[in-house]
C-alpha cells in the first residue's frame, strides 16, 4: 500500500487536513474505549441478568424469595454465634436478631448480594485464564460474605451500644465501606491474576 | 508492600476520604444541587399527557422535593409525591466524582473523565427520577396515563427495586461509568495482554 511521507494512507491524505488527521469523533471514542466498553457491557449484562432474577417481586417468584429468606436466616444464625462469642445474649427468629432489648432485622439488601454480584461480574469480564477467575470467584465471594457478616455483627453492636448512630453506621459508613472493600478486593485480585504478565513486561524491559 | 498493593491502598483511601467529605458536605451542596435536581426533573418530565412538576421544599428533611403529577387527558387528575434529592441524585454524582478524582491518572485525563462521567451519571439520575413517575402514571387509578403490559409492569418493578430501592443502587452504575470514562485502551491492554508464549 502506498503511503505518503508522513506515513498516512493516500486516501486519507487526500482529504482536507483536519479530516485527515482527526478521525471521526465517535469512531475514535469507541476505539479508545474498546476494551473498557467490552468490560462494561459484559458486567452490565451480568448485572441485568442478576437484577431480573433477584429483584423480581417476592409475589412473582416465591421460590427465589424462599431461598433468599433461608440465606438471610443463615446470616442471622452466624451473627448470633459471633455475638455469643463476644458475650452478647442473642436470640434469632427468622432473620431477626434480638440483642438485649434491641432487634436487628437482616432484610433483603443487608445480604450484600448487589456488591457481590458486581464483583462476580467484574471478575468474569476480565480476560484472564479461567483458573484465575475461579480463584477470584471462590476466594473473593467468601471474603465478601465474611466481611458482610462482620458488618452485620458490627451493626448489631452499634444498635445496642450506640443506638442513636445506627442510621449513620448502617447507611453512610457500612454501605460505603462495603463497596470500598469490594473495589479493593477486585483490584487485589486483578493484580494477583495478572502478576505473571507484569513480571514478563518488567523482564522484557 | 508491593507497588500494586500501594497503588490499590492509595486509591481506596483517597476514594473513601473524598466520598466521605462530599457526603458530609451535603448541607452546603443542597442549595445548589436541589434546584438543579428540580430543573432536570422539570426539563425531562414536564409536559405531555402525564406531566410532573418538581419544586424544592424548604426543609432539611430527607424528602425535600415535591413532585406534582398532572394527568391532562380527561378526566384530569392530580397527585403529589416527594423525592429525596440526596439519595436519588447527589449520592451517585458524589460517587463518580470521588472515583474519578481518586484514580491515579494525569489531571488532564481526570478532568475529561470527570465531565464525561458527570454527563453519564446525570443520565442515570434522570432514569432514577423517571422510574417512580412512570410507575405512578401506570398504576390503574385516576392518574393512569400509560398502560404497560405484563412484561412492562415486571420490568418497571425490577427497575425500581434494582436502580432505586436497593441499598447499593447508587454505586453500581457509577462504578461501571467510571470504568468506561477513566481508563484508556492502553490501560486495559496492559491489564489484559496475553503473556508471550514460550518456545522450546
Amino acid at each position: 500500500m502506498g503511503k505518503n511521507r508522513k506515513g498516512q494512507d493516500p486516501a486519507r491524505a487526500a482529504r482536507p487536513a483536519a479530516a485527515a488527521t482527526t478521525p471521526e469523533p465517535s469512531e475514535s471514542w469507541v476505539r479508545a474505549k474498546g476494551p473498557a466498553l467490552r468490560f462494561v457491557l459484559i458486567s452490565a449484562g451480568f448485572m441485568l441478568l442478576f437484577y431480573g432474577v433477584f429483584y423480581t417481586s417476592p409475589e412473582d417468584s416465591p421460590a427465589i424469595d424462599g431461598i433468599i429468606r433461608r440465606y438471610l436466616n443463615a446470616y442471622a444464625v452466624a451473627a448470633r454465634a459471633v455475638l455469643a462469642l463476644l458475650g452478647f445474649d442473642v436470640q434469632v427468629k427468622d432473620s431477626t436478631l434480638f440483642v438485649g432489648k434491641r432487634a436487628v432485622d437482616v432484610v433483603r439488601g443487608c445480604d450484600a448480594m448487589e456488591p457481590i454480584a458486581l464483583y462476580v461480574a467484574a471478575v468474569l469480564a476480565i480476560q484472564v485464564p479461567w483458573r484465575a477467575k475461579l480463584v477470584g470467584l471462590v476466594g473473593g465471594v467468601s471474603v465478601l460474605v465474611l466481611v458482610n457478616l462482620v458488618r452485620i455483627v458490627a451493626l448489631a453492636i452499634v444498635t445496642v451500644k450506640f443506638h442513636e448512630h445506627f442510621e449513620t453506621a448502617h447507611v453512610t459508613v457500612g454501605q460505603t465501606m462495603y463497596v470500598v472493600c469490594t473495589l479493593a478486593l477486585w483490584f487485589a485480585w486483578v493484580a494477583w491474576a495478572t502478576r505473571e504478565r507484569r513480571r514478563a513486561r518488567v523482564a522484557a524491559g | 508492600m508491593s507497588r500494586p498493593a500501594r497503588r490499590i491502598a492509595g486509591f481506596v483511601l483517597r476514594f473513601a476520604l473524598l466520598y466521605g467529605i462530599l457526603v458530609l458536605a451535603w448541607p452546603l451542596a443542597r442549595p445548589l444541587y436541589r434546584p438543579f435536581y428540580c430543573f432536570l426533573g422539570n426539563v425531562l418530565f414536564q409536559g405531555g399527557e402525564g406531566s410532573a412538576t418538581f419544586r424544592s421544599l424548604d426543609t432539611d428533611a430527607a424528602l425535600d422535593v415535591e413532585v406534582m403529577l398532572h394527568k391532562r387527558s380527561p378526566p384530569p387528575a392530580t397527585g403529589t409525591a416527594t423525592n429525596n434529592s440526596k439519595g436519588v441524585g447527589y449520592l451517585p454524582i458524589v460517587t463518580i466524582v470521588a472515583l474519578v478524582l481518586a484514580t491515579p491518572i494525569p489531571w488532564k485525563r481526570r478532568r475529561r473523565a470527570l465531565w464525561q462521567g458527570l454527563a453519564l451519571v446525570t443520565l442515570f439520575v434522570a432514569v432514577r427520577i423517571g422510574i417512580p413517575i412512570v410507575r405512578d402514571f401506570s398504576k390503574p387509578d385516576a392518574l393512569q396515563v400509560h398502560h404497560p403490559g405484563a412484561l412492562g409492569v415486571w420490568a418497571l418493578g425490577v427497575a425500581e427495586r434494582a436502580l432505586l430501592a436497593a441499598p447499593a443502587s447508587f454505586f453500581v452504575v457509577p462504578i461501571l461509568v467510571w470504568a468506561l470514562v477513566a481508563f484508556r485502551r492502553q490501560d486495559w491492554e496492559l491489564l489484559e495482554r496475553r503473556q508471550p508464549t514460550e518456545t522450546a
